[in-house]
């Protein structure tokens, strides 16, 4: 079954003069998919993802999540939505420096009425299961870019959200690290989580089951 | 939600603990300003009440002397004594004129060189002296207990307002006085010593002036909250007032050296001409003036001065509006200033954290619970300087010079001040945090 369906999606910024970053871009997803979104740098990819989790407002053509109409959700629906359904990993991390790893993983957490306890287990199982327990009371400044990332995703895959979309996680890393974070993904795959990973890097693209390939905001085909 | 506020407010005290305690000093300061203001404004509002009530559209004028303290001593003196009866006589019978000669003064109870002083009654005199003087200026000597009374006219309590309770007002007999000998005077208490009196109990040993002692009745009590306007036009709270009927003499005071004796001399006392007031229509006041002039002509009182007072009060009214004004403007000012710092602040602070903030609102935390976070510590900050004030109120209420006081229209406005400048910058941080683009800050590599 599909996950998501969009059809013809398009973004203009700027607003003076418009500046096209999509001008109709097609993609399904079905549920359990990990997928990889290729293109150059400035091709629309970070659009593409920003649009998905709601990060960006909706411009143009369809999009479907399951079988919800995204473009009929009011901001604060959208919110609502992005809290329950996904979970967003960045190339630089953004994780809040003056918290604790443990703090900024149990963020998505804190909103819901969930006992501390029960946070605390999650937080625990979740890092342990990206090797970063012994981390929980550091602070990002003190953390290596891998384990910083890989912070980010026990912060994304803690409320077991529907969809996961990683914009270029191995942008900042180095290969090493790099293809840890990808057997990370490899593994959530498995386990039946549905990803989408932005990358412009072959190697990164080529653990995904299909690439979908993006230029100058447009499908490529 | 309870952990990201408290997570935030772990971050004011690590990393700005000074910029927080100097607010929080700067918005006590802003709540003694509101509170300084709502005070005055108050008591201006009051003031002009009490100028309306008691002059309305009449014209006061009070009797004032030409010359020094000399010219008063013998224009006063005890034997001029029976010439001031005849002037008083005269002013107050005169039906073209309003005389009014209501008082307030000391009565004394006193001393310890009488040999008939009894000691027992001091405990309770000194009960009165004690509550009695609760608040105003009071000179506490060991030799002498003294009770604030107001020695009234036959028209204070019709032309006041001013109602009994329990047991009766004066009857005119009350006012005279017809043998020096076994002088009883009848007296109404306020409402305040109903726990120390009752109706039929005798005062012994108090003094009007320099009289001998007299003995005093309590006739009845005023209702609580009983009031009247003074000379000038300040409300005068009666509860802790005794009311002592304003004594004519109807005997012959005159003694074999010529002077008078010391109650007729009291009777006629320099205060009652001093301290009355004549009160005439403002269409009257030609007919009034010369009128009165031809008395104190007719009973040789040339120092004697007719001269307008409710110019005075008026001119009392107009300072306090313009110290009121003056204290609205520095508030409002003050207001304005904390409200400007507090924006710049929110602005400041959703810059600075953007990130953060963002991070928020990607994992579904709404605007509105964002800008509440933004705002926490102004939040705080408002509730310390709530709760400084308060507690320096209460400090400072001991300190008689240091005491502001404080009323519940401060109270409520200070609230609705932070209330409303809460809500300014809950709308102002949604707003603002609503504007910032996300999707540039979370992609943003520091
Ligand atoms: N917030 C923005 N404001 C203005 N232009 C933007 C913004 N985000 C992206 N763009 C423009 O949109 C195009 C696509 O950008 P992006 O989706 O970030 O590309 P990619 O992630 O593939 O490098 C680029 O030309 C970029 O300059
Ligand atoms: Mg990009």
């Amino acid at each position: 079954m599909d996950l998501i369906r969009v059809k013809n999606l398009s973004k203009n910024y700027g607003t003076k003069q418009k500046i096209p970053a999509l001008k109709g871009f097609d993609m399904t997803l079905e549920k359990g998919e990990m997928v990889a979104i290729m293109g150059r740098s400035g091709s629309g990819k970070s659009t593409v993802l920003n649009l998905l989790s709601g990060i960006d407002q909706l411009e143009g053509g369809q999009y479907l999540f399951e079988d919800t109409d995204m473009f009929r959700l009011s901001e604060r629906e959208m919110i609502r939505f992005r809290r329950e359904n996904i979970g967003v990993i960045f190339q630089h991390f953004a994780l809040i420096d003056e918290f604790t790893v443990f703090q900024n993983i149990a963020l998505p957490l804190s909103l819901r009425h969930i006992p501390s306890g029960l946070i605390e287990e999650k937080v625990r199982n979740a890092a342990e299961e990206l090797g970063i327990s012994t981390l929980l009371r550091k602070y990002p400044k003190e953390l290596s870019g891998g384990e910083a990332q890989r912070t980010a995703i026990a912060r994304a895959i803690i409320t077991e959200p529907k969809l996961i979309l990683a914009d270029e996680p191995t942008g900042a890393l180095d290969e090493e690290n790099g293809l840890r974070i990808m057997s990370v993904f490899a593994r959530l795959h498995e386990k039946g989580n549905t990803l989408v990973i932005v990358t412009h890097d072959p190697q990164v693209a080529s653990c995904c089951q299909r690439t979908i390939r993006i230029k100058d905001g447009r499908n490529e085909p | 939600m309870f952990a990201l506020i408290l997570l935030e407010l772990k971050t004011v005290f690590s990393s700005h603990k000074r910029i927080f305690f100097l607010s929080v000093l700067a918005f006590t300061c802003a709540c003694i300003g509101i509170n300084a203001s709502m005070s005055g404004l108050l008591l201006t509002r009051t003031q002009h009440q009490a100028t309306e009530e008691s002059f309305g559209n009449k014209t006061a004028y009070e009797i004032t002397m030409d010359g020094e303290s000399d010219t008063y001593i013998r224009v006063f003196s005890n034997e001029n004594s029976g010439k001031v009866k005849s002037l008083f006589e005269a002013l107050s019978r005169d039906p073209s004129i309003r005389f009014r000669y209501s008082t307030e003064n000391l009565m004394d109870f006193f001393d310890p060189d009488d040999p008939s002083y009894n000691h027992d009654d001091f405990p309770r005199f000194k009960e009165e002296f004690r509550i009695g003087y609760e608040t105003g200026d009071v000179v506490y000597d060991d030799s002498y207990l003294t009770l604030k009374a107001i020695y009234a006219d036959k028209h204070f309590f019709s032309e006041h307002g001013v109602n009994i309770e329990d047991g009766r007002s004066f009857q005119d007999t009350d006012y005279i006085v017809d043998s020096p000998e076994g002088i009883v005077i009848p007296v109404v208490l306020g409402h305040g010593y109903k726990d120390l009196y009752q109706v039929g109990d005798r005062i012994e040993k108090a003094h009007m002036g320099t009289v001998d002692p007299l003995t005093l009745e309590v006739v009845g009590f005023l209702k609580e909250g009983s009031f009247y306007y003074d000379n000038n036009a300040i409300r005068v709270l009666l509860d802790r007032y005794m009311i002592v009927p304003s004594i004519e003499t109807a005997y012959d005071g005159l003694l074999e050296n010529g002077t008078y004796d010391e109650l007729t001399h009291a009777a006629y006392d320099s205060m009652k001409i001093i301290n009355s007031r004549i009160l005439c229509e403002n269409a009257d006041r030609e007919k009034v003036e010369k009128r009165v002039r031809e008395i104190f002509s007719e009973y040789g009182f040339s120092e004697l001065r007719l001269s307008e007072e409710s110019e005075g009060a008026r001119i009392l009214l107009h300072q306090a509006r313009e110290n009121l004004t003056v204290s609205i403007l520095i508030t409002s000012f003050v207001i304005v200033l904390i409200t400007i710092m507090i924006l710049i602040s929110t602005f400041y602070r959703i810059t600075k954290d953007r990130k953060k903030y963002c991070i928020y609102s990607l994992h579904g935390i709404s605007f509105g619970k964002i800008s509440l976070l933004v705002n926490i510590e102004t939040i705080l900050i408002f509730l310390c300087s709530a709760i400084l004030f308060f507690v320096m109120r209460v400090l400072l209420s001991s300190v008689p010079a240091l005491d502001f006081g404080l009323h519940r229209h401060s109270v409520i406005s200070i609230f609705s001040i932070q209330i409303l400048l809460l809500f300014l910058i809950g709308l102002y941080g949604k707003r603002k945090i609503r504007k910032v683009d996300m999707s540039s800050v979370l992609r943003e590599h520091e």
